[in-house]
């Protein structure tokens, strides 16, 4: 399929692929998580999704007609079901995706925060993910006022300035290594004291 | 010695020696100060548990390792961010930069 798709439905679609069907809430927090960890790492969030305070942990309103659009292309389908699941009333609200392809265009950096953010919380229970990770986060905790938007900037960059690093470029050279374009350390540091000897002895 | 090969991605090598250039003048200091992350390089294979990891991010799975090269009246510190692959037996030097920071 040719269609370039928003960030926004870039994202669900994303988590939808995750399968085998996902809960809306859970679809929302980890939408959520995604944009505080690409804040904290890249200084920049993945969608432009805005987040308020709900009971229930931050909310995306706008979600709904992301779902609509993809629903429409023929992307997710979605489906009404009597809560059975540890997701609990939440069930009720599935997101199923359609198994047609799209051309993602995420980052190096992106696709690493969209992998851990899949794989640290795609299973966690959700009262726990909810209660102990997205609660827990700075804008979540800042916002007093429900339905009120969520100060999101509090976390950007924060994690980069911890690490020190640029997460893209740690991806792409981690890119260059999988793709052979590397030499082995004894390699490098042989060529490079001939070429600073080199250097020396054509300038004497 | 330790089975784990030492990569050193492209943009990794330019790091290290445009590090090398800039900060230090003259070849033997610039040779000296190569033996030094040459040996850090060596000393991270020998423990790839010597880095430290990030928690709650995509850091999680790398680690990064702060040292310091002193060469001559030079006193400096620098960092690795490197990946270990144990299936594959193979470290990743993915990041280099100097740190600055009062030693």
């Amino acid at each position: 399929m040719g269609v370039t798709l928003s960030k926004n439905a870039q994202l669900i679609k994303f988590f939808a692929q995750l399968g085998p069907g996902i809960p809306r809430t859970r679809l929302v927090k980890m939408a959520y998580m995604a944009d505080v960890i690409s804040r904290r790492y890249l200084g920049r969030p993945i969608s432009d999704l805005e987040y308020r305070k709900d009971k229930f942990g931050p909310n995306a309103p706008e979600i709904g007609n992301v779902i609509s659009e993809l629903e429409a292309m023929g992307l997710v389908w979605t489906k009404n079901s009597p809560a059975s699941t540890q997701e609990g009333r939440d069930a009720s609200k599935m997101l199923f995706d359609s198994g047609r392809r799209v051309v993602f265009d995420f980052t190096l950096g992106e696709n690493e925060i969209l992998a851990y953010v899949a794989e640290n919380y795609r299973a966690m229970e959700l009262t726990e993910f909810v209660r102990d990770v997205v609660k827990q986060t700075r804008p979540f905790k800042a916002q007093r006022r429900f339905h009120e938007p969520l100060p999101m900037d509090l976390e950007d960059n924060e994690g980069r300035n911890l690490v020190g690093f640029d997460l893209e470029a740690i991806a792409r050279a981690e890119r260059q290594a999988e793709a052979g374009d590397f030499r082995t350390a004894r390699d490098f540091f042989d060529a490079l004291r001939t070429r600073l000897t080199a250097r020396y002895t054509e300038s004497h | 010695m330790t089975p784990y090969e030492r990569v050193l991605p492209h943009d990794t090598q330019n790091l290290i020696e445009e590090f090398l250039l800039e900060r230090f003048i003259g070849t033997a200091t610039q040779l000296a100060a190569a033996d030094v992350i040459e040996a850090e390089i060596e000393r991270i294979v020998a423990n790839p548990m010597l880095g430290a990891s990030v928690p709650d991010g995509p850091f999680e799975k790398r680690r990064i390792y702060r040292f310091k090269i002193a060469v001559g009246d030079q006193r400096l510190l620098a960092e690795f961010a490197y990946s270990i692959n144990k299936e594959r037996a193979v470290v990743v030097f993915s990041g280099f930069q100097e740190v600055r920071a009062p030693l």
